[in-house]
């Protein structure tokens, strides 16, 4: 053996005799494009549907749960297959997930997953990896199909519209929302369905004019009482008081802060402090028609001038309720269980009003809530943090 | 290595056609392959303990 690599290295080593120059360099760079491509198509075989459900571990749990959502078959045509959702498109990323599946392999060799009762065990720990890669990317795989930019929310049912605008203007992850949507959720999670009627429950009706009350969940504003125009989004548990009631319609009125840098189309609840109220329209929130401007105040810590406006909109009679507690009820009884899967989960006045959001933002990947939920949960978190609690942290 | 450069050893046109296919062949698709997959091998453990799943 020895022998022959010695041999072997002394011709390598040593210019040809026999072989002409021209030949070696051609023959070395046809032998290079040859293995480039039979790379690349070695790669694109793995980064197939049918690979990826080579194994049986696939094959019998998530590709035929795969099978009874909307990414099987659909009014359009289009077709998920794992890779789409699954694997990066950048290349250095891709090696790198390549390289992570050797785990995958040596599962499948040893039989680590190798039955239904395994597998489901092993589904919490499997599902969370993805939620962070989805998390940390943006959801940037579902992107490569969906897009905010191109969606008609007119079309969607309202509660979409609520929640996918309100997505869309924070560019948010669509898996913060869409969990489960290619496989069963893991066995310990709840689905997140239901609990909008458990939000509605809440809500008070036969309101009075003169009267505050608060948003039970997110909801559409109008400019007027026809209710065609759209004006913005008021976020849950927010405060409006009730100046008419015309029918269907409700005409509200809300004390708000905002920042008059850009546009001002965001509204918060108090002044300097990121606590969210809702959005208004572009065109809403440069018209004066709408709104009493206030006072302007300059918060010290950024620098930036805020003012207070009252805004006069008009929403559909309905989803409000006469007081908060019942819904920081709610919102602590959700945030105790479902985010008791978080390793140290903080107390509600560890952190102050605007340390919250990147915060929750942070913890999002590992809750299966939805866009209502999570806008409640934060805002109870923010009204119970640092900020407002008696005890010193 | 040095003391067989006076030996005139034979290498004829087969031996020298057998290096050049073993060498394009096995020997640098091999190294290209293991050098990727170390590559890729990096990032994941980089991702695992430095910079977190890959962002944008
Ligand atoms: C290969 C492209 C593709 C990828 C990748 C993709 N989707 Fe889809 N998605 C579709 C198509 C096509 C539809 C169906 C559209 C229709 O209604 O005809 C759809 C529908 C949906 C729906 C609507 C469900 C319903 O019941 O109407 C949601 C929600 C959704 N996708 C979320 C996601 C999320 C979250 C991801 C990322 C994990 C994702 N999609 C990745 C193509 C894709
Ligand atoms: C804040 C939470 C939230 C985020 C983030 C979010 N969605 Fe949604 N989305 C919803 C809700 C709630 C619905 C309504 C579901 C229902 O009606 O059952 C919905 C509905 C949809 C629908 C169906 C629309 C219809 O006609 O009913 C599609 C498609 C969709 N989302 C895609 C996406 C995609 C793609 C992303 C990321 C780019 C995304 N969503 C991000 C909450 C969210
Ligand atoms: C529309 C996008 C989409 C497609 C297509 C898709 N997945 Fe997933 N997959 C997800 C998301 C999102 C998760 C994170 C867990 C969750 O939300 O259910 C996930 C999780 C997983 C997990 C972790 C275990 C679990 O169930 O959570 C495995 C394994 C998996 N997918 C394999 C596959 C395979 C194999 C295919 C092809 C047959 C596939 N996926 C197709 C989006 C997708």
């Amino acid at each position: 053996m020895i022998q022959i690599i010695k041999r072997f290295w002394h011709i390598a080593s040593k210019p040809s005799v026999h072989l002409s120059f021209g030949f070696l360099t051609i023959g070395g760079f046809l032998a290079g494009i040859i293995f480039w491509g039979g790379f690349n198509t070695a790669l694109e075989v793995t980064n197939t549907e049918k690979f990826c459900i080579g194994c049986h571990e696939m094959a019998d749990n998530v590709y035929v749960e795969l099978q009874e959502t909307v990414h099987w078959q659909n009014r359009s045509g289009v077709r998920a297959t794992c890779p789409d959702c699954h694997v990066p498109h950048n290349w250095s990323d891709k090696i790198a997930r390549k390289m992570q599946a050797s785990k995958e392999v040596w599962a499948t060799v040893f039989g680590t997953v190798n039955t239904r009762e395994k597998f489901l065990a092993k589904r919490g720990e499997l599902a969370q990896h993805e939620w962070d890669r989805f998390s940390a990317n943006n959801s940037m795989e579902c992107k490569n199909c969906h897009n905010y930019e191109s969606m008609d929310f007119e079309i969607m049912s309202e509660r979409a519209q609520v929640q996918m605008k309100m997505a869309a203007e924070r560019d948010q992850s669509c898996v913060d929302c869409h969990k489960g949507i290619a496989h069963n959720l893991p066995d310990n999670m709840n689905s997140g369905e239901g609990t909008l009627s458990k939000l509605e429950e809440m809500a008070t009706s036969g309101y009075k004019a003169g009267n505050s009350y608060y948003s039970v969940r997110q909801l559409p504003l109008f400019t007027d009482e026809t209710m065609t125009t759209e004006a913005g989004q008021l976020n849950a548990a927010t405060k409006v008081t009730v100046l008419a009631v015309e029918g269907d319609a409700i005409q509200v009125e809300l004390d708000v802060w905002r920042k008059t840098k850009g546009f001002g189309r965001v509204m918060f609840e108090d002044f300097a402090m990121n606590i969210n109220d809702g959005y208004l329209t572009k065109e809403v929130a440069q018209s004066d028609d709408y709104m009493n401007k206030g006072e302007t105040k300059i918060d010290d810590l950024t620098g930036l001038p805020w003012q207070k406006v009252e805004v006069k909109l008009w929403a559909r009679n309905g989803s409000l309720t006469e007081s908060r507690d019942t819904l920081w009820t709610f919102a602590k009884s959700t945030y105790d269980t479902s985010c008791s899967v978080c390793h140290t989960q903080p107390a509600e006045n560890h952190f102050d009003t605007n340390t919250w959001p990147g915060m929750f933002n942070g913890m999002l990947s590992f809750v299966n809530l939805d866009g209502d939920t999570q806008a409640l949960v934060l805002k109870y978190l923010q009204k119970h943090s640092s900020d407002f609690s008696d005890e010193a942290h | 290595m040095s003391d067989n450069h006076n030996e005139p050893e034979v290498h004829n046109k087969a031996s020298e056609w057998k290096t050049f296919l073993v060498l394009t062949v096995c020997l640098f698709p091999a190294l290209s392959v293991a050098l990727i997959g170390a590559y890729g091998f990096g990032i994941w453990f980089l991702q695992m303990f430095l910079m977190g799943p890959p962002g944008h």
